[in-house]
């Protein structure tokens, strides 16, 4: 296992891979857009779409196919899917489009991936405005910002259709049986001051929440992320709205964190390493990833959790299952003004479908999206089919015993659609107690306006090499190895090793974008 | 041509391991040409443009180079240090041992740790490490001391590697040298027992010598892999905390070069691994042939 890592990252397995691309080749783009006489989407001719994708099953379940099968028979196409084991998706994908034979359809991680930029360079992925106006499911069900994001090379051009996550500013799962234990009224709302939010970590710390007789339990679950970085704990809690125009200054456009005239962020790490120096933060938050918090916070050792609402009663069961009496609910944390307020720094974008240059039906390929964003298709999509999946009894879905398709919700999304993450099988109760908890999460998302952009100065070697030394040490003031003080000389060392660079170049992107 | 008429089938034999040499192992070194170039995915290696050594300024230059380096070279002289002798100490432990049915027993169990994966390992240390829940700290902070975040002290990094990189590999690693103590004529052992020599010295003066070439091709050899340190186990168990030991080559590649997808900078990150290693291994089989005459080639 050592040596075959080795060979993937290194020289061997780079070299292996590219040697590949010694004879690669590209066709050319994308034909224009094909359709029937009458101008419907529905040719006569029969197509093969090849498409690549990252799913979480390598293959297809019969719950899935039967989807695909109601959409082949509806636009006269036949998928052929490539499904690389997820945790290879990204070598797989970096292998395909250096070899030079990718699919019509792929599926890339994000608008910001380094595979993505680099197949929009070098035309490996064609834009899709021409194809737009005759989408138009694709063109409702999808954000305004996200398009904008996809305008990759500011051409006006639009590379790639994405994969919709709904914009939200989640709140936190928290142990309600411990809630009652330690004897906190929780507002009707569920949203709480920071304070109250401090208290309540305190007290599921220090006051036995479980009632077990023993000092074994921590306020709030934290976990390395998968840049192997700690989150902070509340950040837009403080005002850490990401970039937003400012009032002034020296730049129109600012994001706390590089605002040397702000303490917002200074005081977003304060918080965090407070609350690591009085131990109120599992101290194997710093050592851990998400699957080890999550277990531990099962196994009751922690009480509050970062997480998405709809997870909620996924993680109540899982609870139960160690711990009968585990009640899991929602809490909200109000800003320092009272307001509930959050920010997405992305785009509402989890992955993006772009149409490659060796697509001979581009509008073809783009159709597959488009007609499982249409009501007929989303229906199946967000609850499966019907007879395969599930049942329906008095009106209700049923759903059969032992069927699963973890194909179908990684395709396509609706924005704004919450209900579409709340999962299906969950009995209407349930869904309705988790509904107001998503909605609210939509409803109070603010965005933040770099969209995702990278400027060209983050490529710039002095500018990378940096970004070891940030983390290293926003990690260590995190978890109170240094003062917070010392953020102050980071952010001096950071302008100087290319930072002022970059927030102009990011100024410069934000105000092209702002009609 | 009379010999390879003769020896024909043993020839025929020898094709698919060559080919397999071939084609994955020298076809592919090709493509270190990228480590000199600005890949481009479309234009392909031979297609894209030139850069000389930019990317090896690069390197050099970079603020966290001697650090790395460091931190590789440190590690894998501890590997080799501490790691090295265990599995030779262990096989010349078992060889002596008389009783078949408990050696056997044992070299199994040794084994075992061969064959749990890295992920499921760097959990077990992990969790026996962890200041709350832990065995070690359990101990620790029964003994009324404060408990120890191991795994978020530098200091203790490279300690913690190489003990569970010893645990894991030291059964697995006594399999060559038993094998080479089963090729000692016991007749030296008789001879050695009439003459009045002690198990010791038998161990010594017979079992050690009987093994030493082994010993020495197998030293070479991880000379030669001096900038290796497996990427796994340094990935599953360091984090920003710990960078300052425990970042190396392999770990800063996967950042650079998968992360960030700069590949022509990571294949030039590897390629000067591969230069280090072959400088290294020509040097020490040119040192132990001078000292004991023993060497590779």
């Amino acid at each position: 296992m050592k040596r075959s890592f080795r060979g993937m990252i290194g020289l061997g397995m780079t070299t292996a891979l590219l040697a590949l691309a010694a004879c690669s080749g590209s066709s050319s783009g994308g034909d224009a857009p094909k359709t029937s006489p009458d101008g419907s989407a529905g040719p006569k001719e029969k197509v093969t779409i090849k498409i690549m994708a990252n799913f979480s099953s390598a293959d297809i379940a019969p719950a899935d196919k039967a989807i695909f099968d109601k959409l082949e028979k509806a636009l006269n196409v036949e998928l052929k899917w490539i499904v690389p084991p997820s945790s290879g998706y990204k070598e797989q994908l970096q292998l395909s489009l250096v070899s030079g034979d990718y699919a019509d359809l792929v599926m890339f991680p994000s608008e910001t991936d380094e595979s993505f930029l680099n197949a929009v360079d070098e035309g490996v992925v064609i834009p899709v405005n021409k194809y737009l106006d005759q989408l138009p499911n694709i063109k409702k069900y999808t954000y305004d910002v996200s398009w904008e994001a996809l305008e990759t090379k500011r051409d006006g051009k639009i590379y790639g259709v994405p994969r919709t996550s709904v914009a939200r500013n989640d709140g936190f799962i928290i142990r309600e049986d411990w809630l009652k234990n330690i004897g906190f009224q929780m507002p009707a709302n569920r949203e709480v001051t920071i304070e109250q939010f401090t208290d309540i970590m305190r007290k599921f710390t220090f006051n036995d929440p479980d009632k077990n007789g023993k000092n074994d339990t921590f306020g709030f679950a934290g976990y390395l992320n998968t840049t192997k970085m700690i989150d902070p704990i509340l950040s837009s809690q403080f005002g850490n709205l990401g970039w937003q125009k400012t009032n002034g200054g020296e730049y129109a456009y600012m994001t706390p964190m590089y605002d040397k005239n702000s303490t917002v962020y200074k005081d977003v790490l304060a918080y965090t390493q407070m609350a690591f120096k009085e131990k109120l933060v599992d101290p194997d938050s710093a050592v851990i990833d998400r699957n080890a918090s999550i277990d531990r916070f099962q196994r009751g050792m922690t009480g509050i959790r970062y997480e998405f609402a709809g997870n909620a009663p996924g993680a109540e069961k899982k609870g139960k299952e160690l711990n009968p009496n585990t009640e899991i609910s929602y809490i909200f944390i109000k800003d320092k003004q009272g307001q509930l307020k959050g920010v997405s720094y992305g785009t509402a974008i989890f992955g993006v479908w772009g149409v490659t240059n060796n697509a001979k039906h581009p509008d073809r390929a783009l159709q597959v999206l488009d007609w499982l964003l249409s009501d007929e298709g989303f229906d199946m999509v967000k609850y499966g089919v019907e007879g395969v999946e599930y049942n329906k009894e008095n009106g209700q879905r049923k759903y059969i015993d032992g069927v699963s398709a973890p194909w179908r919700k990684s395709i396509v999304r609706r924005a704004n659609d919450g209900d579409f993450f709340i999962d299906a099988k969950l009995d209407e109760a349930t869904r309705n107690k988790v509904k107001p908890w998503v909605d609210r999460s939509i409803e109070t998302v603010a965005f933040s306006l770099d969209q995702g952009y990278i400027p060209p100065a983050a490529k710039e070697p002095k500018f990378m090499d940096f970004k070891l030394i940030w983390d290293e040490t926003i990690t260590k003031i995190m978890i109170g190895e240094l003062p917070v003080s010392d953020f102050d000389k980071l952010l001096a060392q950071w302008y100087e090793k290319g930072g002022k660079e970059y927030v102009k170049q990011m100024n410069d992107y934000i105000a092209s974008t702002q009609k | 041509m009379r010999y390879l008429i003769k020896n024909k089938w043993l020839y025929v034999f020898l094709i698919p391991g060559l080919l397999y040499l071939l084609i994955f192992k020298y076809v592919p070194m090709f493509g270190i040409v990228i480590a000199f170039k600005k890949l481009s995915i479309v234009k392909g290696i031979w297609g894209s443009d030139w850069v000389g050594f930019q990317n090896f300024e690069t390197l050099f230059q970079s603020a966290h180079f001697i650090r790395v380096l460091r931190n590789s070279i440190l590690l894998s002289v501890y590997q080799i240090l501490w790691g090295f002798p265990a599995p030779i100490l262990l096989a010349l432990m078992l060889n002596e041992v008389r009783q078949m049915l408990f050696k056997r027993i044992t070299q199994t169990i040794l084994y075992l740790p061969h064959f749990i994966s890295w992920v499921v390992l760097a959990g077990i240390v992990i969790n026996f490490l962890s200041p709350t829940s832990g065995l070690v700290n359990q101990i620790i902070t029964s003994f009324g001391h404060e408990p120890v975040k191991f795994l978020m002290e530098p200091g203790y990094f490279r300690s913690i590697i190489v003990s569970a990189e010893i645990w894991k590999g030291v059964g697995w690693g006594t399999i060559i040298y038993l094998a080479a103590m089963t090729g000692i004529d016991p007749t030296l052992y008789e001879s050695a027992k009439i003459d009045g020599a002690s198990r010791l010295q038998r161990i010594r003066y017979i079992t050690i010598p009987g093994i030493a070439t082994t010993i020495i091709i197998l030293l070479l050899l991880n000379l030669g892999n001096i900038l290796d340190n497996g990427f796994e186990q340094v990935f599953l168990l360091y984090n920003p905390v710990t960078y300052e030991t425990a970042d190396i080559f392999e770990t800063y590649t996967y950042r650079i070069g998968l992360q960030d997808g700069r590949l022509s900078y990571a294949t030039a990150v590897g390629l000067f691994k591969s230069v280090v290693g072959f400088v290294l291994i020509l040097s020490a089989n040119y040192a132990a042939r001078k000292i004991s005459g023993k060497s590779i080639w």
